[in-house]
Formats: structure tokens, sequence, C-alpha cells
């Protein structure tokens, strides 16, 4: 009778994973093709497939800024929406996230660092590209360790959603503060780079940089996948956790550690992104309504993948000229999201139990 | 031999002994009833004997290991547990749940064998639970979810399983049904450790009855001689007349 069950389930999961990895593949397309030049989805689509064409214009565009930028949009949304995921299960908490439990300020401390120390000891850009990415990944992601263990110990106590906002935000303000006088002692050009830096962009990628923050969050995102089990476990409580021959303190420091990786590396290339990495797990719970993190894990992925391109093709403003920065898109329409999603919480506990 | 046994056990908190000196003795397909008041110990013993807690001193064996040192893994195998605290998902399916119990034995991606699904419907069979499997947690009532909870440590196959007052918040006719399951449970040879306030209900089906009192050595009989002696009332506190 259950081997009759799995059987049928795992052919509707099947039908909704290939639902959503055309999707996916329709919005990348899609996203591809527009923007301030028009390409029509017909030339993107061979350009994908490896035929030349033959505007040379086009083609480059194509290359140098419309492919990396898709590219990255996949990656921060898988990236951003698993953190998320992981840190709502870790804390059993609905508004936990990497913006609101300031990850995003700690990975920005690391970033403030590497660039103010790194020019005033003019060093910066002596260094080859590569490492320079490679030291901001890795700043960013110590940032948000930081951050994101304080905050954990601090959760694993409180589970009210309201305190764990508020020392969440005390963070990010905390740390906005050492950042501003860090900004006061620098120069312009510094304060320059950090200002742009903390806008977000998903364009400012090169193929060297995408290099970097690829295989992070591909390695973020098989280590999610290896959490799983575990997460499951943890959905139980952590006594029944426990008693499943679960080690707490060891998983609880490898999804910091992967939560970290994830959002930290992101934040480093494309700053501060507000509001995916809380949205995504819960409309993947919601449409889906499962629990259950070997299917949450990749629902996450794609969601987060598709959502992160279709803001961003919202922020071309297509047929237009002018761009929006990208936070600025996710958090207009994130927010009213997580306003929503805090009004019908009668339905958010069940997930959580409060 | 015995499944579990303790040497010269000391349970508390910190600097807190709740109850020294025990000498503890659970056989295999034995159902066990722990009484006594509230705040005497009995959910701090249970999680002694079950390792989640350190002893303050004296050990607990579970067959000829200490239970220190069998790793938590392979104690999961050993001991299953159903406490009084819901389960913290609760939009969980009864089916995803009970594969949870399955956790010790499945796959590193939690995938299950045909073991597994084996124990799982096995744990359905006997608590009669089929007609719940695509019920969600918070769709349950508290009898159902009881037996629910008591499915899911079935499906972890172990030779002890522990519930923590299994029968609190039930109406008086699924306390019966779960501490009959739990009897039915303990006559394939596991063995069943519960506490309890329903001491007329539990002396029915329980083989023994540890008494609990603050102070006291830990007393040890059968329920109706517990009763019959005038010791359940003693632990209790009771005055003259009830019971």
């Amino acid at each position: 009778m259950i081997r009759q069950h799995f059987d049928t389930s795992i052919s509707k999961w099947r039908l909704v994973f290939v639902g959503l990895a055309v999707a996916l593949v329709l919005v990348f397309l899609l996203s591809i093709a527009l923007g301030s030049v028009r390409i029509p989805i017909s030339h993107t689509f061979h350009f994908l497939i490896g035929q030349p064409l033959e505007n040379a214009g086009w083609q480059s565009i194509l290359i140098n800024f419309r492919l990396p930028k898709a590219l990255t949009a996949v990656l921060v949304g898988a990236a951003l929406g698993l953190s998320g995921l992981q840190m709502q299960t870790l804390f059993r908490n609905p508004v936990a996230g990497p913006f609101i439990l300031g990850v995003s300020s700690g990975a920005g401390l690391g970033v403030a660092l590497v660039i103010f120390l790194g020019f005033s000891f003019g060093v910066y850009f002596g260094i080859p590209d590569l490492a320079r990415d490679w030291l901001l990944v890795v700043s960013a992601a110590l940032g948000s360790f930081l951050v994101l263990s304080v905050v954990g110990l601090a959760a694993i106590r409180i589970r009210n959603s309201v305190s764990l906002l508020i020392i969440g935000l005390m963070f990010g303000s905390t740390i906005s503060a050492v950042v501003s006088i860090m900004q006061y002692f620098s120069q312009a050009e510094n304060i320059q780079a950090y200002v742009i830096w903390s806008f977000g962009s998903l364009g400012s990628l090169s193929w060297g940089e995408l290099q970097v923050l690829a295989p992070v969050v591909i390695f973020g995102c098989l280590l999610s996948f290896a959490l799983s089990k575990r997460l499951n476990a943890l959905l139980l409580g952590d006594n029944y956790a426990t008693s499943l021959g679960l080690n707490l303190k060891t998983t609880r420091l490898l999804i910091i550690v992967n939560t970290s990786l994830l959002a930290g590396s992101v934040t480093a290339f494309c700053g501060p992104i507000a509001f995916v990495g809380l949205a995504i797990p819960h409309l993947a719970r919601m449409l889906f309504n499962t629990s259950n993190h070997l299917l949450l894990t990749p629902l996450v992925i794609l969601l987060g993948a598709v959502a992160m391109l279709i803001f961003d093709i919202i922020a071309q403003l297509p047929g237009s000229d002018a761009v929006l920065p990208i936070n600025a898109v996710t958090s207009l329409l994130g927010a009213p999201f997580v306003i929503w999603l805090v009004l019908r919480r009668n339905n958010l506990h069940y997930s959580f139990d409060q | 031999m015995s499944l579990l046994h303790t040497h010269d056990l000391a349970i508390g908190y910190g600097k807190k002994t709740l109850s020294a000196g025990l000498n503890l003795v659970i056989e295999p397909g034995q159902l066990i009833g722990l009484i006594g008041q509230n705040g005497v110990g009995k959910s701090t013993l249970m999680r002694t004997l079950c390792g989640f807690q350190a002893a303050l001193s004296g050990e607990v064996f579970i067959g000829e290991k200490a239970i220190k040192s069998i790793p938590a893994s392979e104690l999961a195998k050993k001991i299953s547990v159903v406490l009084t605290e819901k389960p913290g998902a609760q939009n969980l399916t009864v089916l995803e749940l009970i594969s949870l119990g399955r956790h010790p034995y499945s796959g590193w991606l939690g995938q299950l064998r045909e073991a597994d699904v084996a124990a799982m419907e096995r744990a359905f069979e006997q608590c009669q639970i089929h007609y719940l499997l695509e019920k969600r947690l918070h769709q349950l009532s508290d009898g159902q979810l009881q037996k629910v909870m008591i499915a899911r440590a079935l499906a972890q196959d172990t030779d002890l399983i522990v519930l923590d007052e299994p029968t609190s918040h039930l109406d008086l006719r699924n306390k019966v049904e779960v501490l009959e399951l739990l009897k039915h449970v303990s006559t394939t040879g596991k063995s069943v450790l519960i506490s309890t306030h329903e001491i007329t209900l539990a002396a029915k089906v329980c083989d023994t009855f540890w008494g609990m009192d603050f102070g006291q050595p830990i007393a040890i009989d059968l329920p109706d001689n517990m009763i019959r002696s005038g010791q359940v009332k003693q632990l209790l506190h009771l005055q003259e007349g009830v019971l």
C-alpha cells in the first residue's frame, strides 16, 4: 500500500519538476532576448544551442552581457532561496532569511573590509583578478558566518519571530554603523566602489567572476541535497531529531556554514539582495504543499532561479534604456509579499508550530 | 540477558539529585509503567535511560554496553521515543512522519529501501492507521496523533520504546486504545516504558510498576500488588478512600 502510494507520488513529482524545468528554460530564453536591444527569441535559441549569429553586435551583447547576467540570476535565485529555506528550518522561524537576519549585512562588512582596507594598503588593484574575487567571497562568507553564528546562538533559544527580527535588525544597523565609520575615514573612490556594490546588481559579473561564483553555489546546492535528510529530522524538533541519532551540533554547524557560503558568496558579487531568500521557500511550500527537504531543495533551486530571472526582466524595463537596481525590484515585490505572509499566519503556523 | 539495566545510577540536573542508587532492569517484552507525582523525576529518569541526558553518576547499560559508549546513530536503532511535545512541522503528512522513523536506516539522502517500506507497512498495520496515510498532522485528533507517533517509533524498529505520558490529553476511549496498542506491541517482544498518571488503566496492561517518590528508592512491584498494599497511595501522597 505504501509502495503504491510512493509510486503515484513519484510520477506526480516528476511532472512538477519537468514543468518547472521547462519554465526555467523559457524564462531564461526570454531574459536574454529582452533588454534595451531586442533580439528575437528564435535567434537567442540558435545562439544557445551553439550556432553563431549573423549579427555580430547581437552575438557580442549575448556573450558578454546577457548570458553572464542570466546565469548570475539563476545562481543568485538558487543560492538565496536555499539559504533562506535552511535558516527557516534551522531556527524554526518563518521570518528567517539571509537579508533579515543580518547575514547580508555581515557579508557587506566583509566586502567593506576588503575594499576599504585593500584600498588603503594599495593592494586592492595590485593583486590578480581571480585572487581578488576569491578574497571577496571568502571575506563575505566569513562575515555572514560571523553574524549567522551569533544570531544563531540567540535564535536557538528564542523561538519568537519578533525577537529574532529585532536581533537581526539590530545586527544590521550595528554593522551599517561600522561600515559608515569606515566610509567616513576613507577616500571618495572607495566609497563609490562600496555604494555601487550595495545597490545590488546581477549584471556586473564577468565570466571570470562567474567562474568563482558558480563553483561555490554549485557546491552549496550539492551540500544542501546532502543536508536534506538532517533538515527533515530537524522538522520534528530537537529532541526527536536527537532520538533519531542526529548530532545537533554538527548539523547546526553544517547548515550555518552552508548558508553563509551561499548567501555570502552571492552577496559578495551582487550586493545585498532583499527578500528573495525569505520569500522563495514560502512560495515553494505554499505552491507545492510539502515540508520534505528532499523535494523542497530542488523546488527552491528551480523556483528561485525562475523568480530571479523574472525580477531581472522587470528590472530591465524591456523596450526602454533605463535599468532599475535589482534590489529595488525585489524589495518592491518582496516586501508586500512578506506583509501578506505575516497577515495570513493562520496557515503559516502549520509549518512552524508557533 | 536483560535489554537494559542500570548500575548505581543517580539522576538529576547539575547539583540537584532527583534520585540515586538506582539499579533498574528492563527485560525483553516487558511493559513497564513509571508512576509518581509531578516533578518527582519521571521525565529525567526517562531522558537519562535514553541517553539524552548524562547521568550524575553510575551507568546505564544496553545489553552489555554502557550507553555512553554507543554512538548516537547506533543508539537510534536501540531506543525510540514518543515525547509529550508535538512535532515541530505540523504540515508533514502521516506517511512523511512515519518515514522519518526510518532515519537511522535510510540512505544518505533519506531514500527508503524495501526493508524500510516493509517496516513502515508493519507499523501502519500494528497501529491500524492506514486510513490516515495522506492526512497532515494538523488535521489529526489528539488520539490519532498519538497512534501516529507510536507508529513512527515502531517504524524505527527498536528493542525499547519509551513514551512520556502517552495517554495525557486523550479521552477515555483513546486512552484505552493506546494502552492496548502498547500492550500488543510488548507481546511482540519489544519492551515498552511509559510514564503515566492513569494508575488504574495502566495497572490492567503493565507487567510492572516503577513507583517514584521524593527522596525514596524506586519501588518495583506488580501493579496489583502495589495498589493493594497501599504503596501507590503512599507514593502519590493520597488520602484514605481514594483508589
